[in-house]
């Protein structure tokens, strides 16, 4: 399993009610586990602290940890996701990359509404979730933004 | 000063008025009263000015100052402040600038022409300049994230609504908000917004309106989908008049929105201007493979509700539509 794979298991993981998960396949095996506290949704924040963490545990080497520290950036309305502003235009922001608060990372947009969605906090683009004209449910995480070191 | 005496001018365009007794009457010098008469002519008012006779206002300019705009204006909200530009590089760029510092809500941008107007995803939109309707609304409505589709919804109506009234036409409204009239464009509405789960910074609304276009104004690529106002009723239209007419009923449609009333009504009156209903359609997202299926109903958040061939019912908030050209 490569880590886009183990990417795309934990999205659609977050879409179900399954809290842990183990799998093994040969010599490789992989636990994922959801911080329960997290799921509520009584009350909706547009930016959570993610707990989520992944462990190869062959080697008890952290290929992807998402601290404590970084920031979710959600989508505050259902929409298709747009990752740049136009079909030639590159996209506002690659995994790698320095944002600052209030930089355009995406763009949503329902009804031909286009909804600019700005980086609460500056930082670098930990993760980007949706591919580019995915169909984004309320709420759905977009972006991972992670500390400038 | 200078628009009180062009108010002044305007309520007696019947018969010449004395420099000497404007002077006296707006206390300012007879040179300043023909300072004013210049700057006027200027903006293109033509005034005719006798010796000994005095001053009358025989023509307005087709311009869009927003005192021309905001005299008999009955607005609550929308068009309390006008921002004017002879030229600007995108109305919706101006607003967003705007709405970096503090606003009012219903803040109007108007352009003559736009060096740099945009559609979706950044198209261009063609500006000849006096020719067109270049406007954009700056608000900031308490509203949840939930009800903001349906901005999209009553402001195709109020613009359809109010083109219908005053210049005497049918228009249909092609999902979600272009407005055609005899099945070729003449509006296009860019929406874009700002906000936070639980606030919304501003809503920036701007429309393009091809009111007094020429064919030579449309390329090859446009003729066939596009039109305007003047090719279509062989008359120039009152620019003025037509922008008051839209912002009057928007701001009512705008008010009822905020207080969340009358939202049935808009709907029902939106569906009647759709031809879709109950027809075959292709519905596609840029260059994901179109889907087809039958037009159901509009829901109440404006997503088209679609019975899809394989007899799935699917509910769409966005995508391009065009008739099913095998089925239809």
């Amino acid at each position: 399993m490569n880590i886009n794979e183990i990417l795309v298991l934990i999205d659609k993981l977050n879409e179900t009610s399954i809290n842990e998960l183990n799998l093994t396949d040969n010599s490789f095996s992989l636990h994922i586990s959801k911080n329960i506290a997290n799921t509520s949704v009584s009350h909706v924040p547009e930016i959570v602290t993610p707990k989520l963490t992944i462990e190869k545990s062959t080697n008890d080497q952290t290929i992807e940890t998402f601290n404590e520290k970084d920031i979710i950036v959600k989508s505050p309305l259902v929409g298709i996701y747009y990752e740049a502003a136009s079909v030639d235009a590159k996209p506002f922001v690659s995994i790698g990359q320095k944002v600052n608060a209030g930089d355009v990372v995406c763009i949503i947009e329902a009804m031909k509404i286009f909804n600019e969605i700005k980086s609460p906090c500056s930082g670098i683009v930990k993760k980007i979730f949706p591919s580019n004209l995915e169909v984004i449910e309320y709420d759905q995480s977009l972006i991972v933004i992670g500390e400038d070191i | 000063m200078k628009e009180s005496i062009l108010e002044y001018l305007k309520e007696n365009d019947d018969k010449y008025i004395s420099g000497e007794y404007l002077s006296n009457i707006f206390n300012v010098s007879r040179a300043a009263i023909w300072k004013v008469m210049k700057r006027l002519e200027g903006e293109g008012y033509i005034i005719e000015s006798k010796t000994k006779v005095g001053y009358k206002l025989i023509s307005l300019p087709d311009t869009l100052h927003p005192y021309e705009i905001k005299s008999s204006l009955d607005t609550k909200r929308i068009g309390k402040t006008i921002h004017y530009f002879e030229e600007i590089s995108s109305t919706n760029d101006y607003a967003k600038k705007l709405a970096q510092n503090a606003f009012e809500d219903g803040e109007v941008i108007i352009a003559g022409t736009q060096k740099s107007g945009r559609g979706r995803f950044s198209r261009e939109w063609i500006s000849p300049p006096n020719k067109g309707i270049y406007i954009s609304l700056l608000l900031k409505p308490q509203i949840s994230f939930e009800n903001i589709t349906q901005l999209t919804l009553f402001t195709a109506l109020a613009i359809c609504n109010a083109l219908e009234e005053y210049v005497g036409i049918n228009l249909e409204i092609k999902w979600p908000n272009d407005i055609l009239l005899n099945s070729k464009k003449i509006c296009g509405i860019l929406t874009e917004i700002s906000g936070e789960v639980d606030k919304i910074n501003h809503v920036i609304i701007g429309f393009g309106i091809n009111v007094n276009f020429d064919k030579v104004d449309f390329d090859d690529t446009l003729k066939n989908k596009a039109t305007s106002l003047k090719i279509e009723t062989s008359k120039t239209q009152d620019r003025k008049k037509i922008i008051q007419h839209i912002l009057t009923v928007f701001d009512k449609y705008y008010e009822d929105y905020l207080n969340g009333e009358n939202f049935e009504n808009i709907l029902k009156q939106y569906k009647s201007k759709m031809t879709i209903i109950e027809k075959n359609i292709v519905i596609s997202i840029h260059n994901n493979t179109p889907a087809s299926g039958t037009v159901i109903d509009i829901t109440n958040s404006g997503a088209l509700k679609i019975k899809m061939s394989d007899g799935s019912v699917k509910e769409f908030l966005s995508g391009e539509i065009s008739l099913n050209p095998i089925l239809d």
